[in-house]
């Protein structure tokens, strides 16, 4: 990234649950109550506010804020389907490097009820009955087809990230699953069964973005935005290879140039487990391993906590549910914990490189992906 | 030949799931391409502005997609509202590099990723009114008989 040295100053999050009841106002005030408190900062030090959402309507921060007497700064309202919260982190932490802004306040909520995720402008695919898991399954057909993945490696994902899950004391779900359980649970688009799909949920999250100075006015060690890189898909530009899911490689690929940091050198990794499928997917996507060889990571334990390059220590989108615009900003403050050293628990030892990716669209068809890196400064 | 007459004016009656995604002619049901009059390249769906060359042009609708090759197939058992649950979708790779998604047969002849399959229409999805939306199925290209 280009321009001055920015970081995150602090986090907080509202851990994701059903929240029936509770007005999504109360959600984002507490996470960013957290993250002003955690940032060692009064809300009046900000001078912009970013705020991630799909389904909350017209003008969401400014409606979020008001109640919090919020300073009268610049507001953003950001909508990137599921890649919203990375996508309104990145833009907050190029504000800030570019000198535009000194503090931003990010924030990523959502209120949703069960079932599949309704999208307002659904395009042919989804209108024929391509409902999301039906497109990471397809995808997850053509991968099994061309490289040998079987339905257990895929299962052996959420296997891997609900024992992460019951570590952390912010998931939603924390009881470990065996492998049988998961592939014996209620099939929902062949190889995908019901405890390979993330729950929605509701919740929220805040970061606070800032300068050189506001990150060194706070003790402790410093968690620097080493840079991101945010990409597209859309299904009449790109070349549809499926068993490459999303944007994920073209965005790593930014992230990393933009970086000077390669996918060796990450030491800790949240990426968007919507699916079993996509996670094994993103492993290729992101680097981690060779294309085609995203089963041998998860096989191995390399992903597992204790493992290679952890993944999705948190539990994951299958452990915490996904509310979708909170889901990529959560990100954030997981990785900040495990940067800092304070993921107790689940804690990466001597994490000093993390790596955060989310992506979001209407299916098969349009959507993004953004990959940022982290690091840990003392 | 009558049954066959019958069947096809029966499947020209058939409402869209998505408006003018298929259409019918002698040879019966196909897809609709578009194929822009100026740089000649076919596109899924006839479109006003040319994705390629990006001039206002009017598209005329090509046939595509009778015959192609199973790219990907899940069944989908989860069904949401208006389709009945299991029934599976894919991808059909057919000429000009396009790749279409439609439903696919589940039956005992079913294909498997890399077969050969041939278009048909059939009933999608049923609204609460009671109307049947349809769309494109391809199954499984029939072996040659010997006449």
């Amino acid at each position: 990234m280009s321009g001055r040295r920015t970081g995150i100053v602090g986090v907080g999050l509202t851990p994701f649950d059903k929240h029936e009841g509770v007005p999504v106002d109360e959600l984002v005030h507490q996470a960013v109550q957290a993250a002003i408190k955690d940032a060692e900062v009064s809300l009046d030090d900000v001078d912009a506010i970013y705020a991630a959402h799909l389904y909350q309507g017209e003008v969401f921060g400014e409606r979020m804020m008001r109640a919090l007497r919020a300073p009268a700064v610049e507001i953003v309202n950001f909508e990137n389907a599921c890649a919203g919260g990375s996508t309104a982190v990145r833009y907050a932490a190029l504000a800030v490097a570019s000198e535009e802004h000194e503090l931003v306040l990010v924030i990523g909520a959502e209120k949703m009820d069960r079932g599949l995720i309704n999208f307002v402008g659904a395009d042919r695919e989804l209108t024929m009955g391509n409902v999301a898991p039906a497109q990471y399954a397809l995808a997850a057909q053509r991968h099994m087809f061309e490289y040998g993945t079987t339905d257990e490696d895929f299962a052996r994902v959420a296997v891997k990230s609900r024992k992460h899950g019951l570590l952390n004391p912010n998931a939603r779900l924390r009881e470990e699953v065996t492998l049988e359980e998961v592939l014996a649970s209620r099939p929902i688009a062949d190889p995908l069964t019901l405890l390979q799909c993330c729950r929605n949920g509701s919740g929220a999250a805040a970061v606070i973005i800032g300068s050189e100075k506001w990150c060194a006015r706070r003790g402790g060690p410093k968690v620097w935005v080493e840079g991101s890189g945010l990409r597209s898909w859309m299904g009449d530009s790109n070349s549809r290879d499926f068993t490459s899911f999303g944007a994920t490689g073209p965005a790593a690929s930014a992230a990393y140039e933009a970086t000077g940091i390669g996918p060796d050198d990450v030491d800790v990794v949240e990426l968007h487990d919507a699916f079993t499928v996509g996670e094994l997917m993103h492993y290729e996507g992101l680097g981690l391993c060779e294309k085609g060889e995203g089963a041998r990571l998860i096989r191995d334990g390399d992903v597992a906590l204790g493992g290679r390059v952890p993944v999705n220590v948190s539990g994951g989108l299958l452990s915490k549910s996904h509310p979708v615009g909170a889901t990529g900003v959560a990100q954030f403050a997981e990785l900040t914990w495990q940067l800092r050293g304070e993921a107790q628990g689940r804690q990466v030892e001597g994490a000093r490189i993390a790596l955060a990716h989310s992506q979001g669209g209407t299916g098969l068809e349009a959507g993004a992906t953004c990959v940022t890196l982290l690091s840990r400064g003392d | 030949m009558k049954q066959a007459v019958a069947e096809l004016s029966d499947e020209e009656s058939a409402v869209p799931i998505w408006e003018g995604y298929f259409g019918f002619d002698d040879q019966g049901p196909y897809i609709v391409g578009g194929q822009c009059p100026r740089c000649t390249r076919i596109v899924l769906e006839p479109r006003r502005i040319c994705p390629h060359c990006h001039e206002d042009v009017a598209m005329a609708s090509v046939p595509v997609g009778r015959q192609g090759v199973l790219y990907s197939a899940t069944v989908i058992h989860q069904a949401p509202e208006g389709f009945a649950a299991p029934f599976r979708v894919g991808y059909v790779d057919v000429e000009d590099g396009i790749r279409v998604f439609a439903h696919i047969d589940n039956g005992p002849q079913r294909p498997a990723i890399g077969d050969p399959v041939t278009l048909s229409i059939r009933p999608m999805k049923t609204l609460d009114d009671g109307t049947v939306l349809h769309g494109p199925y391809y199954k499984a290209d029939e072996p040659e008989v010997a006449r």
